[in-house]
């Protein structure tokens, strides 16, 4: 073992250096407490940071944004299946169709020049922050199990314990077809945006199927993981994650660990509502400076 | 879900129960994966060792491909699921997942060429 003397020159090198990965990994905090307390797979704000922080071309910030929901859905998925909340037969049917969604915008996206993209993506971040506020009032009433429904359960049926009321919710979906056309849009924006789809998904089930908000944001989750995984294989193939990009994803991935720790000793006093506004504010921001950099 | 089964037939296998034990394991070698990973990358920085680079990208990709291929496993742990409890829907859902994960993954390797 050789062990070479560092001077205060050498260690300010390796600081600088390695900023972008101490920037990495406050994000990766972020993205970890958003998908704890909202369930979403944080390409939102991973894919600004890294190209107007980084200045990282547009295709390798997807890239590398798809990679983190993918492990992002793991951390998630686990802490629903465990609760009993994630409904996987509901997310195993909209996984269907959001990975079709995902793989035809990612073929497209890996065709189009670094200007094009920016502008798609700052439209999407634009739509996510409305479908954002529209998620942050969306209440719809789920349809109980009637007596029948007990006897003979639909297949898509779910039931949990709600925690905060100790009070057992059986709901049933309905309008299937019309959810899992809507979450091949879902799709469509993780292939395009390097979102996992979960803003979308979320309300999707919702006000289409009548999903219980709690049981929507656990099953989102899980298919987060699968079209952010369509999308994800058609960006490596295509060479946009090299060596440098995985030590940035496992820095990220760190923070994630953090943030997912620290929202769950902490912040579960934060309302969803407050977290959201946060979000819409962070949004607007950074879709207008993508915007900009687009058509200068 | 967890209970939907349970109702179902106490004989059945929980697809959640299993799905969960596998997701607990893969986060505890993720989290194992990215401390390793992150203190050799840094010792390497300071401290020149022996075949480092080597161990490095050892470690990255081996983790990179656990993260990876969650999806697919899990997908197979359903279907493989579904077809022991016979239940017939179940067991289109795993296939209709798979399947459609499988043609993402042609249509990257034709994308590529």
């Amino acid at each position: 073992m050789n062990i070479e003397p560092q001077s205060l020159n050498d260690l300010h090198t390796i600081f600088t250096q390695n900023l972008p990965y101490l920037i990495q990994f406050f994000v990766g905090i972020g993205v970890g407490i958003l998908g704890y307390l909202l369930g979403i797979g944080g390409g939102v704000l991973i894919v600004p940071v890294l190209i107007l922080l980084l200045d990282m071309p547009a295709h390798q910030a997807v890239a590398i944004s798809l990679i983190v929901i993918v492990a992002n859905s793991m951390n998630i998925s686990l802490k629903h299946l465990k609760s009993g909340m994630a409904n996987i037969r509901l997310g195993l049917l909209l996984s269907i169709t959001a990975v079709i969604g995902s793989l035809v915008a990612s073929i497209i996206s890996v065709g189009l020049n670094g200007k094009t993209i920016l502008l798609v993506l700052g439209v999407i971040q634009l739509l996510v922050a409305v479908l954002t506020y529209i998620k942050s009032r969306a209440t719809k009433q789920f349809i109980p199990l009637t007596e029948e429904d007990e006897k003979n359960l639909p297949f898509f049926a779910g039931r949990y314990i709600d925690k905060s009321t100790k009070i057992e919710i059986k709901y049933k979906p309905i309008k299937m077809v019309t959810a899992a056309l809507t979450s091949t849009l879902a799709g469509l924006f993780a292939g395009i945006a390097g979102v996992g789809g979960g803003i979308l998904l979320i309300p999707t089930m919702n006000l289409i199927s009548y999903v219980p908000i709690k049981a929507a944001t656990a099953t989102s989750g899980l298919i987060i993981g699968f079209t952010a995984f369509s999308a994800s294989v058609v960006y490596i193939s295509a060479g946009y994650l090299d060596s440098n990009s995985i030590i940035l994803i496992i820095h990220i991935l760190l923070g994630l660990q953090v943030g997912t720790f620290l929202s769950n000793k902490f912040l579960s006093a934060i309302t969803d509502k407050k977290l959201s506004y946060l979000l819409i504010g962070l949004l607007i921001i950074a879709s207008s400076q993508i915007l900009l950099k687009a058509l200068r | 879900m967890q209970t939907h089964n349970k109702i179902e037939n106490n004989n059945l296998i929980d697809p959640t129960t299993v799905v969960t034990k596998y997701l607990s394991v893969a986060m505890r070698v993720v989290l194992t994966g990215i401390i390793l990973t992150l203190v050799i990358y840094y010792i390497t920085e300071f401290i020149n060792i022996p075949a480092s680079d080597t161990i490095l990208q050892v470690l990255e990709y081996s983790l990179f491909i656990i993260i990876i291929s969650y999806p697919v496993v899990i997908s197979l742990i359903l279907f493989i699921t579904y077809i022991i409890n016979k239940n017939k829907r179940g067991v289109l859902l795993g296939a209709g997942i798979l399947i459609s994960l499988i043609v993402s993954f042609i249509s990257a390797i034709l994308v590529e060429r």
